[in-house]
């Protein structure tokens, strides 16, 4: 059989292309973070009636499909001026929980994971989930399928479908939950809290043990003093599906709390020539190009971001792991990126524990699952956190519910100036005059972007498993110095 | 012997609906489905290969982005060997270190795994529709991949 080199494969996650430039004395002069994002969903979705979009925004990405899904299904309530009754919320918030559970686990043990548990300058060929298998044990393995199979299950049985589901309509739910079905994700949410235990004691044993590691997220080029996004509860607790959005300053004090309806009174938009994506911002604060600190427009949208906005988790165990974690990098807020990994675990608690308890709430078998829209539809916004930050829809429709306007920000747009930053500031930070350019410093300038888990292009991804992220270091001239593609 | 026919990719991103629509295509022409199970599969690699589990053979059609090739033209693609070529994706862990994986937990994943690519242009923006130049050809490609492998 003939061999060939794959370059590229299905153009269907975004290419992510850093291109650093080297001054005369091989120091950095620039650094720039590129995607060419399949765009234009917003017009493909104008002419359509709004109920088709909770089923449509899932085609937008194959990583977060139910995230799309939730925004979409609360977008489509405030256009039909409609409140779900307290079940269709539950099952919403149940569903969403155990995506997260299963979302947060393969970014952790597949991505994540590499980096700390094999070594950030191991080779290429072993720094995979392999590699952490490898250490951490075939057991971690088993655990890591099992756990997915049972998220996708409870997926699919309030969902109607494990990967892009469908039940989540205007008004609220297609269908209740049966007592039968209740007892088989009973049983997978207590699964996914032992499992999260076990995922925190990898954390614990194999990161937060290894001195060089720590020295990784706290001295490592990984720090950016910005500002932190994050939907909180009536408690300023975390919240996945519902609530205010709450952004700390730098220092941590609130900065503004907003209803998701108000994003566009707080975010605006900043155009760079050199990419199609935009920089979102913080309006009152200002763009000050790609700097941190107080005075600079930037936010984060992240694990991390959404715990230093918060203050506190709402269930016991991620709320100790919460203190620990503060207590342990030096007090609130962390503004260390790499500590993002560290957060995702601990989301990655807060959601198997709120599975558990919404799984036990007797309103969740309730047949009352829905509210039908009687209003003339007009315009409404949805906003859940999805796992790699907020997600705002917002819908404009005629009074039949066609769509004249849509627009959304998705999670990873959030991010786009802070991941520019990051990879700034770690290759400005990594490469010095007479530095080697090895796999090794490459991956490290990686790590910076990964740490963010981010999803450009918003699709599902391609065979057999390229990574779509190149980097290349250029000098004075514009010859190649040094390059790292996946192919 | 159980056998998974895969059409991977998203049906809202125009040409990159190429995969689920020839597997559809070759599905409905096969005189004998027993043993078959059509799966249209957008999501992430690591997904596919949780959606193998079970299955002795997997026949995987998928879309490729190569400028050089004419729209349409179909390649049997051989998977990297080495977990050092395409280990990672942004998200997951790549379709070779996710079959690895499974493999070496003792997954039922497929022993054999024909992998095919047809060729298309990067699809300018979403639709629910193959270009036309496309669309005149899936029936000859949904043809060739069925010649093969379901002769």
């Amino acid at each position: 059989m003939k061999k060939i080199v794959i370059d590229p494969i299905t153009r269907l996650e975004g290419h992510g292309k850093i291109t650093i430039f080297l001054n005369d004395e091989g120091e950095v002069a620039n650094c720039y973070f590129q995607v060419p994002e399949l765009r234009g969903f917003e017009q493909f979705s104008v002419g359509r009636p709004v109920e088709e979009m909770p089923r449509i925004t899932t085609r937008i990405c194959g990583v977060c499909p139910e995230a799309h899904h939730m925004a979409s299904a609360k977008a489509c309530d405030a256009v039909y001026h409609v409140e779900p009754p307290p079940a269709a919320k539950k099952l919403r918030e149940l569903l969403y929980s155990c995506f997260f559970v299963g979302d947060h686990t393969l970014h952790f043990y597949a991505l994540g994971g590499p980096d700390f548990v094999v070594g950030p300058d191991a080779p290429a060929a072993e720094r995979n989930i392999l590699g952490v298998i490898g250490k951490v044990g075939l057991e971690a393995g088993k655990k890591v399928i099992e756990l997915r199979k049972r998220a996708q299950h409870a997926v699919s049985l309030i969902g109607g479908k494990a990967i892009h589901p469908v039940t989540s309509i205007p008004g609220g739910q297609a269908k209740p939950l049966t007592a039968e079905e209740r007892d088989q994700i009973l049983e997978h949410t207590g699964y996914f809290v032992e499992f999260a235990k076990f995922t925190l004691g990898v954390v614990e044993n194999v990161v937060l043990k290894n001195p060089a590691y720590v020295d990784l997220i706290l001295n490592g080029p990984y720090t950016q003093r910005i500002y932190s996004m994050g939907t909180v509860d009536a408690n300023n607790c975390v919240n996945f599906y519902d609530g205010l959005v709450r952004v700390t300053d730098p220092e941590g004090k609130e900065f503004v709390k907003f209803h998701p309806k108000d994003y566009l009174n707080v975010l605006a938009e900043h155009v760079e020539p050199w990419t199609y994506l935009k920089f979102p911002f913080l309006k009152r604060v200002g763009w000050k190009g790609f700097v941190d600190g107080k005075d600079s427009g930037l936010y984060r949208a992240t694990p991390l971001s959404r715990l230093n906005a918060a203050d506190g988790m709402a269930t016991p165990l991620a709320q100790a792991e919460y203190e620990r974690m503060y207590a342990t990098l030096g007090g609130k807020p962390v503004h260390y990126t790499l500590a993002t990994h560290w957060a995702r675990v601990i989301e990655l608690m807060y959601a198997a524990e709120r599975a558990s308890e919404l799984v036990r709430d007797e309103e969740i078998l309730s047949p009352k699952v829905r509210t039908i829209p009687t209003a003339t539809p007009t315009e409404g916004v949805g906003c859940v956190e999805a796992p790699r930050g907020t997600l705002y829809h917002h819908y404009w429709t005629d009074a039949q519910g066609i769509l004249k306007r849509v627009n959304l920000i998705v999670g990873t747009t959030n991010n786009h100036a802070p991941i520019s930053l990051a990879i700034r500031q770690a290759a400005f930070g990594l490469i010095r005059r007479g530095t080697e350019i090895t796999d090794g410093v490459l991956n490290r300038i990686e790590m910076a972007f990964r740490a963010f888990d981010p999803c450009f292009g918003c699709a599902t991804h391609s065979l057999p498993g390229k990574m779509p992220l190149e980097v290349e270091v250029r000098d004075p001239d514009g010859t190649l110095v040094a390059s790292r593609k996946r192919v | 012997m159980k056998t998974a026919l895969v059409g991977f990719g998203n049906p809202c991103h125009g040409d990159d609906g190429i995969g689920p629509a020839a597997a559809r295509r070759i599905y409905d022409s096969l005189p004998h489905r027993e043993n078959i199970d059509l799966l249209e599969l957008a999501t992430s690699d690591f997904g596919v290969m949780e959606a193998l589990i079970g299955y002795q053979r997997a026949v995987i059609i998928d879309a490729l982005v190569d400028e050089e090739a004419e729209v349409g033209t179909v390649r049997r693609i051989e998977l990297p060997e080495s977990l050092a070529d395409g280990h990672l994706s942004p998200h997951t862990a790549g379709f070779s270190a996710a079959m690895a994986l499974a493999r070496k937990l003792g997954l039922a994943v497929p022993e054999e795994i024909a992998l095919y690519g047809v060729v298309i242009r990067e699809p300018p923006c979403f639709s629910e529709r193959l270009s036309p130049e496309l669309e005149a050809k899936v029936a000859e490609i949904a043809e060739s991949i069925r010649g093969a492998e379901f002769p």
